[in-house]
């Protein structure tokens, strides 16, 4: 009796033993061998002066001449080109288009400018109409700060989806990170419990 | 003593590694070909409108062999912590954009090969507030390994939702703009006469 326990156990420790290293070599196993991973340049995020939009159909380009930042819009069906914004700017201000500039949708863009001390962020229709307040732009920084006065916007970053700007900012006291929807078309801030990163 | 036995046998096989469904679809049932006309999907639990694909006469839907730029091996690397995809064939760098990973669901990192291209796709998942479910997902290559299976469905993919590369806003997959991924699908390649699809490498860790 006492040899065959001992039988038992010992086929099963082998039994176990195999299972075991079967599954590490399975699990350790590379596909390939891989290169270390190339260093890579950052891709230019930002002071861009165009982006196509995300299906590839309008194209967005801000042209500096002097003092004076026009913003255009192109369509690549009918080469079309409408001006929809234009604005002179001082030494310490510069425009640019973020990298997720259009809306999904191709609706909207929007524009990053840098000041000394704060950015300031403008969204446009991209058909240059004007918004009901009858101005070309939203300026979102004006807005936020009237709105939501505990925080301060640290980034604009793109669109959650077809109406929804994704701001990035810390609370005034003790640098909270939140991150809000700015909701275009009501213009409304929402806060958000994710913090996009 | 037979219990003991039995959990012993059990454990390496209760403990192993799940994989979680980056696309419930695919978990079920073998990706396809599918487009739809005029279709609404839900992204966030919102609705969202969806694109239509109209395909060229000559366009394959699952193309296999992608272009060829040059004679080098081709290697897509994304960089989870700049969120950047670098496509490589050799020491070329073919292309280089920003992407989305995961933010609902992880990423995987790890060495991959793509084993299949869809020129469009439906996809769904999440649960609650992130629920999705998108038709015409555009441009999808599905990638695995010997730990994450093709079923778990994580791919390279286009997206029409949302327009925040960058930064990490997918439930897993690799998300890219529409023409960065049409770009990416030409080139890269599935399977084909016994050599593996192109190969991919995801590193580096999400910022916190």
């Amino acid at each position: 009796m006492k040899t065959k326990i001992i039988f038992l156990i010992t086929i099963i420790t082998i039994i176990m033993l195999f299972v075991f290293v079967w599954r590490n070599n399975k699990k350790s196993q590379p596909l390939f061998i891989s290169a270390s991973p190339p260093v890579i340049t950052p891709v230019q995020a930002e002071a861009s002066n165009i982006m196509d939009s995300p299906d590839g159909s309008k194209t967005l380009t801000l042209e500096k001449k002097e003092t004076l930042s026009s913003l255009f819009i192109s369509s690549k069906s009918d080469e079309q080109r409408q001006q929809i914004f234009k604005k002179e700017e001082t030494g310490s201000r510069s425009l640019s288009i973020p990298y997720n500039t259009w809306s999904p949708d191709n609706v909207y863009v929007f524009l990053k400018e840098k000041t000394p001390t704060i950015n300031n962020y403008f969204v446009f229709q991209s058909s240059g109409d004007l918004f009901s307040n009858d101005l070309s732009y939203v300026s979102v920084q004006e807005l936020f700060k009237k709105n939501v006065p505990d925080y301060l916007i640290e980034d604009v970053t793109g669109w959650a989806d077809p109406n929804l700007l994704i701001i990035n900012a810390k609370s005034i006291e003790g640098d909270k990170k939140v991150s809000f929807w700015f909701d275009v078309p009501s213009q409304l801030f929402i806060k958000l419990g994710t913090y996009f990163k | 003593m037979a219990v003991i036995i039995f959990a012993s046998l059990l454990y390496p096989f209760v403990t192993a590694k799940k994989i979680p469904c980056a696309n419930t679809i695919s978990c079920k049932e073998a990706p396809k070909f599918e487009i739809e006309t005029n279709a609404t999907g839900i992204y966030n639990n919102q609705p969202v409108s969806v694109p239509n694909i109209s395909l060229s006469q000559n366009e394959n839907v699952n193309p296999v062999l992608g272009i060829k730029t040059s004679q080098g091996e081709k290697h897509i690397y994304v960089n989870l912590a700049t969120q950047t995809l670098s496509a490589y064939e050799g020491d070329y760098l073919f292309m280089q954009t920003f992407i989305s990973s995961g933010l609902w669901g992880k990423t995987p990192k790890g060495n991959y090969t793509i084993w299949s291209k869809f020129r469009a796709t439906r996809m769904s998942g999440g649960n609650g507030a992130d629920y999705y479910d998108l038709p015409n997902v555009p441009y999808v290559m599905f990638f695995s390994n010997n730990e994450v299976p093709g079923s778990a469905g994580f791919s390279l993919h286009g997206t029409y939702w949302h327009n925040n590369f960058g930064h990490a806003m997918s439930h897993g997959c690799v998300n890219m703009k529409r023409t960065d991924a049409a770009k990416i699908f030409e080139w890269a390649d599935a399977p084909a006469d016994g050599n593996q699809g192109t190969k991919i490498t995801i590193y580096g860790d999400q910022p916190v």
